[in-house]
């Protein structure tokens, strides 16, 4: 039982952490239909930024992750105007391999730059572990869980409510429309992938607790992790995301505490595969037929 | 209020408009009628700001557009209603009239405007809360032309409103044109359906694989012998 | 000899000199171990591109998992050759490129089944999930080396198998593609809900595809474990399959010249960019975002490097080899053969062709049709009318099979056709046409036709890419008789441009065109109407008429446009709510008050049948 629970709460926090990374993709992928590969790398750089802020500037960690967050917003923009724009009127499949383009870019950029060396990433919070019985929380899992939450929540109510979230609600489902209607489009997915880059910047920070290492391949596997997430849970689905993050998560540690770590892998593919032959448009999405 | 002159345009190297020129003066229905491919719809589209045009120029309220980005269009007072309809289908009815209204922020004339749209189109008001994607072709088209009227445009320009309708939602959509019309919105309407086109319009325009072929009074060109073999057959 | 035989001479000639040249430059040194090396790295990627091409380019599907199949190929065949010892290499080596092709292609089918269900992206992600899921399993298998891999295979690739290959496959996919199969494939990939319809088994060449690709890339496989001689799961990973795509991308989807160029030119670039030491990946990243910037549609065709050209002029020399040596036609028989169509017995026929028996349907809640009755005569126009959402293209998919009725019967030819899938119901005689136009765009008007004739075809995979007098026999039937239903439209002098570029009208004969050659006993049209102006309306009402006699089939119309509804058809059904509410003759129908309250508005009475709404 202490095993379970242990296992439990390590899989919400990585969930937890894979669904932020997995609402970057699922919005920039409801408004522009573009698998963006270089998410993951997002995150590395994110990384870097904070660990740079810190040790260089000798910032106070939560500035670390403002700088952070400005850093990524900052790149994620120039990505999407510079790479993506261009090319919002060819065949997706050029976006695609312009997206993994970008990210093997910013992958061998960051090697370049500080070399293919790991760096530790230290942050001490000095928070006792919450002790429940024989189950110990630790702050930092808390504090990713329900920064997490939040950050959904706050998203869900942009993306509903606001009159920037209609809009993108609209330009995702017709951009010459919204056009007409005298939305800005251009800016409206540069919010979006404003919005996607920063959250990755916090999923990249709550990362680096987890798992304390700083590298240029770092993104990869989260990104991917991340992005089969939203898919799990429906892609262009909010709600979506965070479930299929929290799934992917738990299923993940579950295996590895149960099973062996080398399936862990396996057994989140095999999730994926089941949840879209039985429900192709993910957990949380609705089947849309083509209309003959 | 709008004038298009000498306009021409090209797809590549395809010469899609030829030394078009036409104008729409306040409180009129102007209309634009001629066959698939004629270049009614290449006309709005430059119009809107979707193509850009070799030469010539289109003045709204001797405003020049060409400086003017596609977005700001309905800030100056200009609105369009796609062909195809082209609502959101994900959003709300309401939404959808919400984003129509996306310029305009002043809450409570937002209300009064929903008001009219609601009194041109009862049905809508019906079904504020459902999702644009599962109204009827009749509905949408009624959505969309509500939508572009929540902008408060002076010019409104519609783009085969009457396609792939029934004849009776047809008569219906056309009268409510006319209505839009009475109460102050001028009216561009481009149209394949130039029997209906031509009986609720002032006066007409006739393109031919780009280029204006004939012009005048709607009336007349009805009983034009020409315009009714080629348009109205008969 | 002439000009064809002659060009097809030369390039078998070109292909036996290259090889022969490369083995001499071998054997003499003049091509150092390294660079035999690459030119083997080359043909592998080669094989893998073109493979890749035909799901991702030719069929149309993202496939994500590519490098999947080559891991299987590679581990059947490595532990193939480790384990027969016995055997000499000679044989063993084949044999085992052979299985792991094999092992490969049946997992091609165990994941190509289920998945290709998907579409786009969802594809994309369950193939990526799957050929992970290889590489985890090969990791963890007793008998693969786990995660340290594979050692001690015996490395017998050589160029000479390389080049051997390569050929046999780019050659079996060029004729492939020039066959009914390959047509099939391709009009998937342009509109899989018309092909379903022209009576193309979709899901069966989906599978076959995406299984014939796994096939190669297992080939490809055993190929790469015997030039490397150890391996790991770790080298099969997403970013391979990534690798892979990029190639195919970069090349051109759908142009095999293309992918075997971008798969030679990826594989030089990291080499050649070598002595940019450490900023080699960066460089080679950068240019690949511009190369999609500036080429979306792929490397071919552009004037940036000088290397271009040549490669340019070595793709069209390739194409034109290819072409002229598929030309090489299985001579002078003049005798055309087509397998004869089934003919209906009539006369003993006096039931309705097409009948349906209180049909309805169900979405959720929703009762989009109900206790519809309708019968088609042999040779009869009937008109299906009503509101905008009655219902009326619903009745249509579910004549095609495309819905499945909840309640009721259709009979075709005193058959039930009830739970038959579209492509089988299109064999046995209905024919449709879409509300928006369906065509296989960027195929050719002729092409187009000849999709629509695969029901009357049965020349086999083989026959198609060994070009046997059969596929002969019946490709040159297919063109004639294709050629002649054009001819009936008049328009046998467009048969060779792009279904795309034809004028709106012309599009709307070509799908009524291509809907007759499937020969169909009932043919149903979906406002065919719609978009044109009167004098296309009225061509139209002829065209239908002599469609009607021709090639004596009922006809089953949708439409708005009351002129022609009236003009041409015998009885008019009218459908409101999902429910007959009106049968009869135009006359009848017009006069009817339930008809004009629901439908047909004051119009037709003030203005005596002038109203008709088109779009």
């Amino acid at each position: 039982m202490t095993l379970f629970l242990n296992q439990l709460i390590n899989g919400l926090q990585i969930g937890s952490i894979y669904a932020l990374i997995a609402l970057g993709y699922t919005m920039v992928y409801g408004i522009v239909k573009l698998i963006n590969f270089a998410h993951g790398d997002i995150i590395m750089v994110g990384a870097y930024a904070a660990l740079l802020a810190m040790t260089g500037l000798g910032v106070p960690f939560y500035i670390a992750i403002v700088i952070s967050m400005i850093v990524c917003v900052v790149v994620g923009v120039v990505i999407e105007r510079v790479a993506y724009k261009p090319l919002r009127s060819s065949p997706r499949i050029s976006s695609l391999i312009t997206a993994i383009g970008v990210s093997l870019f910013l992958q061998n950029l960051a090697q370049t730059i500080f070399s293919a060396t790991p760096k530790p990433f230290d942050v001490k919070i000095s928070v006792a572990p919450i002790v429940i019985g024989d189950v110990s929380i630790n702050f930092t899992t808390l504090i990713t869980i329900v920064v997490s939450l939040l950050l959904m929540a706050l998203l869900q109510f942009i993306v509903k409510s606001t009159r920037t979230g209609k809009a993108m609600r609209a330009v995702s489902e017709d951009m010459g429309a919204a056009q007409l209607m005298g939305i800005n489009v251009n800016n409206t997915i540069s919010a979006t992938f404003a919005i996607g880059c920063a959250l990755a910047a916090i999923g990249a920070v709550l990362y680096c607790m987890a798992y304390p290492q700083v590298k240029p391949t770092m993104g990869s596997l989260p990104g991917l992790k991340a992005f089969i997430a939203a898919v799990l849970g429906g892609i262009g689905i909010i709600p979506g995301a965070m479930l299929g993050g929290l799934i992917m998560g738990v299923a993940e540690s579950m295996t590895k505490g149960y099973i062996s770590s080398q399936l862990a892998d396996a057994v989140v593919y095999g999730i994926l595969i089941f949840v879209l032959l039985v429900k192709p448009a993910g957990l949380l999405g609705k089947k849309t037929s083509e209309k003959v | 209020m709008l004038k298009v002159e000498n306009l021409n345009v090209f797809y590549g190297a395809i010469h899609a408009l030829h030394d078009i020129s036409f104008q729409v003066n306040k409180g009129e229905i102007v209309t634009l009628i001629g066959a698939n491919g004629a270049g009614k719809t290449t006309t709005l589209h430059t119009i809107s700001g979707l193509l850009r045009q070799k030469s010539g120029v289109i003045t709204f309220k001797d405003k020049n557009l060409a400086a003017v980005h596609p977005h700001k269009l309905v800030t100056l007072g200009l609105s369009q209603v796609p062909e195809g309809r082209r609502v959101f289908a994900q959003m709300s009815v309401l939404e959808n009239l919400e984003m129509g209204a996306y310029i305009r922020k002043n809450a409570n004339e937002m209300k009064n405007d929903l008001e009219m749209v609601f009194s041109h189109f009862p049905r809508l008001k019906e079904r504020v809360k459902q999702l644009a994607g599962t109204l009827s072709g009749g509905e949408q088209q009624m959505l969309a032309m509500g939508r572009a009227l929540m902008s408060h445009p002076d010019l409104l320009m519609l783009d085969e409103p009457s396609m792939g309708l029934s004849p009776i939602l047809v008569q219906e959509i056309f009268s409510i044109i006319q209505d839009v019309n009475k109460v102050g919105t001028t009216i561009l309407l481009v149209e394949q359906n130039a029997n209906m086109a031509l009986s609720i319009a002032n006066r007409a325009y006739v393109l031919e694989t780009g280029r204006i072929v004939m012009e005048g009074n709607a009336r007349e060109l009805m009983s034009n012998d020409d315009v009714r073999k080629a348009y109205l057959g008969s | 000899m002439n000009k064809k035989t002659r060009a097809c001479i030369l390039n078998l000639i070109a292909i036996v000199a290259v090889y022969i040249i490369v083995s001499m430059m071998i054997s003499s040194g003049a091509i150092s171990r390294g660079d035999r090396s690459t030119l083997m790295d080359i043909g592998i990627a080669i094989i893998m591109a073109v493979s890749l091409n035909l799901t991702t380019g030719f069929l149309g599907q993202l496939a994500l998992g590519h490098a999947g199949f080559m891991a299987i190929g590679a581990y059947t065949a490595a532990l193939i050759t480790k384990n027969l010892t016995s055997v000499n290499l000679a044989i063993s080596f084949p044999l085992g490129l052979i299985a792991g092709g094999l092992m490969a292609a049946v997992f091609g089918i165990i994941i190509g089944v289920p998945a290709l269900r998907l579409k786009g992206d969802y594809l994309a992600i369950i193939t990526l999930g799957f050929g992970e899921i290889i590489r985890v399993i090969l990791n963890n298998l007793p008998f693969t080396g786990g995660a340290m891999g594979l050692n001690g295979i015996k490395r017998v690739t050589d160029f000479n198998y390389v080049y051997i290959i390569v050929v046999l496959v780019v050659a079996c996919l060029f004729t492939l593609g020039r066959s009914r199969h390959g047509r099939a494939i391709l009009s998937i990939r342009e509109n899989e809900v018309a092909a379903e319809s022209t009576g193309i088994p979709t899901t069966y060449y989906k599978v076959f595809a995406f299984t014939l690709a796994a096939f190669f890339a297992g080939i490809a496989g055993g190929l790469y474990a015997h030039k490397m001689g150890n391996m790991s799961p770790a080298i099969f990973d997403f970013n391979k399959s990534i690798d892979y795509l990029v190639m195919v991308v970069l090349g051109g989807m759908g142009s095999i010249t293309g992918s075997i160029i971008s798969a030679a030119v990826l594989t030089l670039l990291p080499e050649l960019l070598r002595f940019l030491a450490d900023w080699r990946m960066l460089i080679y990243s950068l240019l690949l975002v511009l190369m999609m910037l500036f080429r979306p549609k792929g490397l071919l065709g552009t004037a940036e490097f000088s290397l271009v050209a040549i490669w340019d002029w070595c793709a069209e020399k390739m194409k034109n080899a290819i072409k002229r040596y598929r030309a090489k036609h299985p001579k002078k028989s003049k005798h055309v053969t087509m397998p004869e169509v089934p003919k209906y017995d009539y006369a003993s026929f006096h039931l309705p062709v097409l009948e349906t028996n209180k049909l309805g349907i169900r979405f959720g809640g929703l009762q989009a049709a109900q206790d519809v009755n309708i019968h088609l005569m042999d040779n009869e126009i009937v008109g299906l009318i009503g509101p905008n959402g009655a219902g009326k293209t619903t009745v249509f998919n579910m004549l095609t099979g495309v819905y499945r009725p909840t309640e009721g019967d259709i009979t075709l030819l005193g058959k039930s056709i009830v739970g038959k899938v579209t492509h089988d119901i299109t064999a046995n005689g209905i024919a449709r046409t879409f509300q928006n136009i369906r065509l296989f765009k960027s195929m050719t008007v002729l092409e187009n036709i000849k999709v629509a004739f695969q029901t009357r075809m049965h020349y086999s995979v083989a026959d198609g890419v060994l070009r046997t007098p059969k596929y002969a026999q019946e490709e040159r039937g297919i063109d004639l008789r294709a050629r002649e239903l054009l001819s009936v439209f008049d328009m046998e002098d467009v048969a060779d441009v792009r279904a795309d570029s034809l004028p709106y009208g012309q599009q709307r004969k070509l799908e009524i065109c291509r809907a007759l050659a499937s020969n169909p006993k009932v043919l149903l049209l979906d406002e065919p109407a719609a978009g044109m102006n009167p004098i296309e309306t009225q061509e139209l009402m002829e065209t239908i008429k002599i469609i009607r006699e021709r090639f004596s089939v009922a006809v089953l119309l949708i439409e708005h446009d009351m002129k022609l509804v009236m003009g041409i058809c015998e009885r008019i059904y009218v459908l409101s709510y999902g429910r007959i509410i009106a049968e009869g003759t135009p006359a009848e129908i017009s006069r009817n008050p339930e008809v004009i309250s629901a439908y047909l508005g004051t119009a037709v009475e003030s203005e005596g049948g002038e109203a008709h709404a088109e779009g």
